[in-house]
């Protein structure tokens, strides 16, 4: 048997799934005020996707998360929590840049 | 190159609607919309007055693209009849394919089982067509599906990988805002696929905006 929904249900639940999925299309890059981190956060989410000592390598890796997991924009943070820089994720072409500049970037980071 | 008009863009998908096939269904559609084609299923009216035969031949004239799912042929148990709604129907888009004018003959169809080479052993008519085989996994069915947009129908679109991700996310807020709403599981898994072709439409639009 199938699922019954009423139309305002329906209505609701499709003003929801848009937001959120509004939402979820960004990766934001976000300091962490005690341990001086920077970590990259799915907006909404509890958990991290992930935390770097720097933020240059926190943004590389959102960019290569962004691409890896269909989102269409990174938001990195100042210190303060202001969005100070918004990167849109648009063409494979400057996606397979952006990968290798990643690359380069973790490179040198394991280096230091 | 992006689909022109209705006929190009709808795409006839001629698989079981059994709650096994489920998932497997369900990341069909998600992949064909995100590949900015139209699903199309008998299912799509419940119009008790249609005849059913008629409903699917009128869809399969109307799509340019079809899909058609041959993993649940087979009898499940001893005595059990084997299922034929599936390999009839890819013979009706065959035949229309030949038979039914210019239009027509541009059609373009992706053959699914279970496993490879299983179909000869049913329907040995079709030995040297091109089948893809997506194991009863819904995550290589997408690839598989992904890989037949990309090369056959020249549509240019995101990577396996991606979509597989992209479903993965879509699911988890689908589910997430279902149990808000005080749905249960039950009522996702018996949701109908229009239901749900409907909310992946909703998700892709807060995605582009």
């Amino acid at each position: 048997m199938t699922t019954k929904i009423s139309s305002a249900q329906k209505a609701s639940i499709s003003r929801k799934l848009k937001k959120l999925s509004a939402q979820t299309a960004q990766l934001h890059v976000v300091p962490r005020t005690k341990s001086g981190r920077w970590v990259v956060r799915r907006k909404g989410a509890i958990k991290a996707a992930g935390v770097f000592e720097t933020k240059s390598v926190a943004v590389t890796r959102a960019k290569k998360m962004a691409v890896s997991g269909g989102y269409n924009k990174v938001l990195v943070h100042g210190k303060d929590g202001t969005i100070t820089r918004s990167i849109e994720i648009k063409m494979i072409k400057s996606i397979s840049k952006s990968t290798n500049k990643t690359a380069r970037v973790l490179k040198s980071a394991a280096k230091k | 190159m992006p689909p022109k008009n209705k006929f190009d863009k709808n795409i006839f998908i001629n698989c079981p609607f059994d709650k096994k096939y489920n998932p497997m269904l369900r990341a069909m559609l998600f992949s064909a919309i995100v590949c900015g084609l139209e699903p199309r299923l008998a299912s799509e009216s419940s119009d008790s007055s249609q005849v059913r035969i008629n409903k699917i031949t009128r869809l399969i004239k109307n799509s340019r693209y079809s899909v058609h799912d041959l993993s649940r042929m087979p009898a499940k148990e001893k005595g059990e009849f084997p299922r034929f709604n599936m390999p009839f129907e890819l013979g009706v888009d065959f035949g229309s394919k030949i038979y039914g004018g210019r239009m027509l003959s541009s059609k373009k169809s992706l053959i699914f089982d279970k496993e490879r080479f299983r179909y000869q052993r049913a329907l040995s008519d079709l030995a040297g067509v091109d089948i893809k085989a997506h194991n009863s996994k819904p995550d290589e069915l997408i690839r598989q599906f992904r890989e037949w947009v990309r090369n056959d129908l020249g549509i240019k679109c995101k990577s396996g990988s991606q979509l597989c991700d992209a479903y993965k996310v879509f699911y988890g807020d689908f589910k997430q805002i279902m149990k808000e709403e005080g749905f249960k599981q039950r009522d996702i898994d018996n949701m109908s696929p229009n239901e749900f072709i409907h909310y992946i439409k909703q998700w892709m639009k807060g995605r582009k905006n």
